[in-house]
């Protein structure tokens, strides 16, 4: 019971006891804090898990019946005028005589409905299905054929829900329009399957490979590294020829200009940095600071704001096998490009580090860097 | 939760995004206020099971009123608010006032116990028992006043704003409120007094 630990009372309190005499106003601090001690009884009630998950489960439940009361006044509005046993034979009365039209006002309704319902159904099955994931996840897609689309963060692919199953020229071929990056891993068919980007279209038979094609300033195209089987690559415009990749690990990239560079697995990116965002983990080989910046936004679904300083164009690579997180990143980002990096609200801030004092020691230095969380906020 | 999430500039970001039906930030406001506001509540209906029902009353009815939310008000006083009006409201509908006599004789046999404490040797946790029984014997208003206060960690525009009444009142219910504790312990335990 000594008054060590006693909490100061607050300044308005202070000021509204000032005129007590001092021994009362002490004594009044004093219970104060013995107010502290004893504290609030705790009461018996879910734990905050238990009371969120309920509700949620409760919020469901409200917006499904608001949706359902919704649908309710037409179905109720056809019951007017409401039934009253006194009108009992007026109505039987109104039955017949309207029983005599009934069929065929039956006969054109169930007509209607079938054309809406085959045409709606019709356009229904051939209209295109875009499925996009938002920054922050990654998603499976099925395809129509049985092939699988492994979408990365902000990325959207665009399909027929159904193809023509009669061989008909282009019309045979499974398209799929992608833009980001997705990983796809096509069932054999004796359909082409094919991957369309802004630059590229990339052709499969039996496959499994990954397709980067991201749009931005600091993007160079689309780039399709193969993990089995085989590819054909072209250009959608130009006279460059196809070129086919049939080595697991190559790599080849159509560029904005519809140019095509191709690597041998000896010279591109290792497979397993390619493929590393699958297994939660970030790579980047050999890409601008800005490119990287925004990878990182995007997976993570985090804003980046980089401040002055910054050489944006400057290559890096880093490679994370898994579970890669950002602050990580960002810190070994920082260690390579001399820079700091603080929270903000929405995600990070990155500057250059102050006059480049680090550069006289910064390889031997053990700690080169100020620590991020010594930074001050800029207020 | 965090406990960075219930300072004034977050809570201030949490309702701006709140007015834009963010379910996760609806998710962080649930997290930081649901344990005080049901401690708060039941501290008015004196029943645990009805407190953690209307504490989930009031974040239906707070999801349901996020768009017409002010970010720049206190979005604790507004929370505290909601809560104390369906306290009450759950009081009156009920006339449950019969029930909450009978809970309170019920506590007041409770509080007998602390008959036992022997002076020199205060047990810690029978003082406590002893300190809440006493402020659960304060005049409504100053009971609030004071509970707020002391245990909901509020200002006393913030206390003003969840009673409707002026700051000043506020002021003069948290004095009051001492002043009556600091006579009963003077009474009953003059020994704490000593500094």
């Amino acid at each position: 019971m000594s008054g060590e630990h006693e909490t100061p009372v607050p300044e308005w309190i202070r000021q509204s006891i000032g005129d007590e005499p001092l021994e009362k106003r002490r004594q009044l601090e004093r219970i104060w804090s013995l107010l502290e001690e004893s504290g609030e009884r705790e009461p018996h009630v879910p734990h905050t898990d238990a009371a969120w998950v309920e509700l949620v489960d409760r919020m469901a439940a409200r917006d499904e019946r608001m949706r359902r009361a919704n649908d309710e006044p037409v179905r109720s509005g056809e019951r007017e005028p409401a039934y009253r046993a006194g009108d009992e034979p007026a109505r039987r009365a109104r039955n017949r005589r309207t029983g005599r039209i009934r069929p065929w006002r039956g006969v054109a309704a169930v007509a209607a409905t079938m054309a809406i319902v085959f045409i709606a159904g019709t356009w229904w099955m051939f209209r295109p299905v875009t499925i996009a994931t938002p920054a922050g996840a990654q998603q499976t897609v099925h395809l129509p054929d049985g092939s699988t689309a492994e979408m990365n963060s902000e990325t959207s692919i665009r399909f027929a829900r159904r193809s023509v199953p009669i061989p008909m020229g282009a019309f045979a071929s499974r398209r799929v329009a992608l833009e980001g990056e997705a990983y796809f891993r096509v069932v054999s068919s004796s359909r082409p399957f094919i991957v369309e980007t802004a630059d590229a279209e990339v052709e499969a038979l039996g496959t499994e490979f990954n397709v980067h094609a991201r749009r931005g300033a600091a993007e160079n195209g689309t780039i399709v590294t193969l993990a089995r089987g085989s590819v054909r690559l072209a250009p959608r415009s130009g006279t460059e020829h196809p070129v086919t990749l049939s080595e697991a690990g190559g790599s080849a990239r159509v560029s904005r200009t519809a140019e095509i560079i191709c690597l041998e697995p000896a010279h591109a990116a290792p497979l397993d940095h390619v493929l590393a965002w699958r297994r939660s983990g970030f790579a980047v080989v050999n890409r601008p600071l800005e490119a990287v910046l925004n990878e990182v936004e995007r997976r993570y679904a985090i804003e980046i704001t980089p401040r002055g300083g910054l050489d944006l164009t400057d290559s890096m690579s880093a490679f994370y096998l898994r579970g890669a997180a950002p602050e990580q990143i960002l810190r070994d980002v920082c260690l390579v490009q001399a820079c700091t990096y603080r929270e903000t609200s929405r995600g990070f801030a990155l500057a250059a580090l102050a006059a480049r004092d680090t550069t006289n020691g910064s390889p031997t230095n053990g700690s080169p860097l100020i620590p991020p969380d010594r930074m001050s906020p800029p207020e | 939760m965090d406990r960075r999430d219930d300072t004034p500039e977050r809570l201030e970001e949490l309702c701006r995004r709140l007015t834009t039906s963010d379910r996760g930030a609806f998710e962080t406001v649930f997290r930081v206020f649901r344990d005080d506001l049901v401690r708060y509540v039941c501290s008015i209906v004196r029943r645990e099971a009805v407190a953690h029902d209307l504490v989930q009353d009031v974040f239906v009815a707070l999801w349901e009123t996020r768009r017409t939310l002010d970010p720049t008000l206190s979005l604790k006083a507004f929370v505290y608010r909601m809560a104390r009006n369906a306290a009450y409201r759950h009081l009156r509908d009920a006339r449950t006032h019969a029930e909450k006599h009978a809970m309170l004789e019920r506590e007041g046999g409770h509080g007998e116990m602390n008959g036992a404490l022997r002076d020199g040797s205060i047990d810690a946790e029978m003082l406590a028992v002893r300190i809440r029984n006493w402020i659960e014997e304060l005049p409504e208003r100053q009971r609030e006043a004071i509970v707020l206060s002391r245990y909901h960690d509020m200002s006393h525009r913030e206390i003003a704003a969840v009673m409707g009444i002026s700051a000043r009142t506020v002021n003069n219910h948290i004095v009051r409120a001492l002043g009556t504790l600091h006579d009963r312990i003077q009474a009953f335990e003059p020994a704490l007094l000593a500094l």
